[in-house]
């Protein structure tokens, strides 16, 4: 076969979880969203001897006759290249249904490697894979990886280009011929026959409905999806051997996990875990390195270097020339740079390091079993704990998230409760920082304000919630080069995007002062804001910088003189209203892709002044009741 | 093993959802039919019939006819079925599993 012009990676959802394609590709790796939709893939240049090729790691995917859109372009992706090589990255302790899309991969008539992953974790859980036997009867080469510790990755790089293109029609009667393993009995009698095989399924039964194919695959290579299967289990049966194993120990953690009686109680453990080391780990750096560093050198060094006291530029720059913390001095340089830096940066680095490990460990997939049911009452499913869990780190790649749920129903209702009540890394990491005391409490008001108005919305919002099937993939332990992979590709795009809006934010703040806006506005607004909520008028600039940064919002209250009761207020305000520019921007680019822009904008917008108001309020009454308020 | 599969079709063909149901309750193979949402936590049997509901990504996942089945555990409140099938597992909706047949022991 000749050099491959285009390799595609194609796999499960799950699998190697892009390990693999992070050892092939080189170190330009780009994400990219597929043109016309919402779903993000992977491209990167795999560095040959004799040049480099594109290689993409296509979007995980069960089979080619897709149900969701993720794997719509899995599969679109697959017919736009008709020349490319296909790497298929199967899970080798899962073979079986990996085999079942590699073989549906051949139909489609490409040049197809098979990489083997995870063949230590397969050999361990007791499954043996004859590989030279597997790749006879394949007809392509077949090559064992295990992609976190890079074994095999050189050997399959090393016969790309042996990447074959055999008929299925011939892979059929290999297997007819070869006959069964070690005389064991034949799991199916359909490929034995030379004649095109027949499904054991009549078309009566409903099996075999014209559901599973589509007209224009029909072609003589192509197979039913019960045919598909028998012949899977005919080469398994060849080629594979089962040996008892105890089970592991994460195998007993996983099943623990998602059973309800013990998997309730850990989740409650591991979300108090994360939480906890969460604030720890921010605070660390925050109060141990960065308070002192900005306080003791920065801010002083700048308020006296800095030349023109007293200037628009000074008050712009570097704020208050007499304030001694960086919080309080509200010029770009001084707290724009501290609260993007100092506390931040910690928070979303220690946030976005227990996702990636959450994540990789396979944990996501039990809290959403465990979360189905209570989703469902509010016309979600578990998947949406997906979004809602990133949307922690940060609101835009949790609305962004929102895209691989199914209905327009869901989506709408995942991002505009998102966007109102879930409080970003960003924000808790500067609320840990002023007011570590009720931060725990403010969030556990702002969760139950989630629950309640997705109640609401749910039975406002027509549409009902699909049954949904969830993989749950074994736990793993997470490696920490794919963590580190996670984490700088997620904090460079924090860095890049996030820290020019909290500098932007500070002086859009400092010149609406200098203008007098902030005035005229907190005078404007002093009537509702004392009236409904109970908080002073001079809360307004926090709430025009809410616009920028929720961060920045909160710092910005640090520096008004309020009851802690109006603290906390203020903060759930905050909180509440506008989403920041960047997830706005986030609810506009997604609103086009679920019902419109207007729709979603408006219900987003409808749902957010209610929250404010009813949510906002409700807190208050609280607080009367409490006798604090 | 192979005349109830002939008989099971032919009925099939005919069936409505109330007639699946009724199926459910008679013998069929070496076991009795019946569906995966009346196996408790722990009963294990052989996919008789994926229903129509979520089959094609069910199939996909090696949710299918002939295998072996297990129920790890049912969520209250009308949540999940999480089933073992093969070496994966994999959570069903409520509705998935009342759509599902599954030949038992006993």
């Amino acid at each position: 076969m000749s050099v491959p012009s285009r390799v595609l990676l194609m796999r499960h959802p799950n699998v190697g979880k892009s390990a693999l394609f992070n050892r092939l590709a080189g170190t330009s790796i780009t994400e990219s969203n597929y043109p016309g939709t919402t779903v993000d893939y992977t491209e990167s240049e795999l560095v040959r001897s004799d040049g480099s090729v594109p290689i993409v790691d296509v979007p995980g995917t069960f089979s080619l006759s897709p149900s969701d859109r993720a794997e719509a372009v899995a599969v679109e992706m697959l017919e736009d290249s008709p020349a490319a090589t296909v790497v298929c990255v199967l899970d080798a302790t899962q073979i079986e249904r990996g085999l079942n899309l590699a073989v549906e991969i051949l139909e489609r008539d490409r040049d197809v490697i098979v990489a083997l992953n995870m063949f230590d974790e397969a050999r361990r859980e007791g499954v043996d894979i004859d590989v030279d036997r597997l790749s006879e009867l394949l007809g392509v080469p077949v090559v064992p990886t295990i992609a976190v510790d890079g074994t095999g990755i050189d050997a399959l790089q090393a016969r790309l280009d042996d990447a074959r293109n055999p008929s299925v029609q011939r892979i059929l009667e290999r297997v007819a011929d070869e006959g069964p393993d070690g005389g064991e009995s034949e799991p199916s009698i359909a490929v034995a026959d030379p004649s095109p095989p027949v499904d054991e399924r009549t078309p009566a039964d409903g099996e075999t409905g014209g559901d599973d194919r589509t007209p224009d695959e029909d072609g003589e290579n192509a197979l039913g999806t019960g045919q598909r299967w028998n012949l899977v289990d005919a080469i398994v049966a060849r080629t594979v051997s089962y040996r008892e194993t105890d089970a592991s120990l994460s195998d007993q953690i996983g099943r623990l996990a998602v059973s309800p009686r013990t998997g309730i109680p850990f989740a409650v453990a591991v979300l108090y875990g994360v939480w906890t080391v969460f604030s720890a780990v921010a605070g660390f750096f925050t109060d141990g390195y960065f308070v002192p560093l900005f306080d003791d050198y920065w801010l002083p060094w700048l308020q006296s270097a800095f030349p023109m006291e007293g200037s628009w530029l000074y008050f712009l720059v570097v704020g208050d020339p007499t304030a001694t913390n960086s919080f309080e001095a509200f010029g770009v340089l001084t707290s724009g740079l501290f609260v993007a830096i100092g506390v931040v940066l910690p928070a979303i680095l220690t946030l976005y390091a227990i996702l990636a490990v959450l994540e990789d460990s396979g944990y996501m997939a039990r809290l959403a079993v465990l979360l189905d049911a209570a989703f469902r009452r509010i016309g979600l499913d578990g998947f949406a704990i997906v979004p809602m869990v990133l949307s922690f780190g940060c609101n835009v790649p949790g609305v962004a998230a929102t895209r691989s749920l199914e209905t327009e129903k869901q989506r709408f209702l995942t991002m505009t409760l998102l966007s109102v009540f879930i409080p970003c890394g960003a924000q808790l990491g500067v609320m840990l920082s002023l007011i570590p005391q009720y931060t725990g409490y403010i969030l556990l008001y702002l969760l139950a304000g989630f629950f309640v108005f997705g109640a609401v919305l749910n039975r406002l919002v027509p549409g009902s919630a699909p049954d949904i099937v969830i993989d749950i993939p074994p736990m793993r332990q997470p490696r920490v080069a794919n963590v580190t992979t996670k984490l700088s590709v997620r904090v460079r795009g924090f860095v890049t995007t996030a820290i020019p809006f909290v500098l932007l934010g500070v002086a859009v703040v400092n010149v609406l002062y200098l203008g007098g806006a902030v005035e005229w506005l907190a005078n404007t607004f002093r009537p509702v804001l004392s009236g409904w909520f109970g908080v002073p008028g001079e809360t307004v600039p926090a709430l025009i910088a809410g616009f920028m940064r929720k961060d920045l919002a909160v710092a910005q209250l640090s520096a008004v003189s309020m009851t802690p009761f109006q603290t906390i207020t203020s903060v759930v305000m905050v909180s509440l209203y506008f989403p920041c520019v960047a997830t706005f921007a986030m609810l506009i680019k997604e609103g086009r892709e679920s019902g419109g822009v207007l729709k979603v904008l408006g219900g987003a917008l409808a749902t957010l002044l209610a929250a404010l108001f009813v949510w906002g309020g409700l807190l208050r009454l609280i607080g009367i009741a409490l006798g604090v308020a | 093993m192979t005349d109830h599969h002939t008989s099971q079709s032919d009925e099939s063909a005919a069936g409505t959802g109330r007639r699946k149901r009724k199926r459910c309750r008679r013998r069929c193979g070496d076991g009795v039919c019946k569906r995966l949402v009346d196996l408790d936590a722990g009963e294990t049997g052989t996919v008789e019939r994926v229903g129509r509901r979520g089959r094609r990504r069910l199939r996909s996942m090696g949710v299918r006819r002939g295998k072996e089945i297990k129920v790890c555990s049912k969520h209250p409140f009308g949540g999940p079925v999480v089933v073992d099938v093969g070496q994966s597992t994999v959570s069903l909706s409520r509705a998935h599993a009342r759509d599902l047949e599954v030949a038992t022991e006993g």
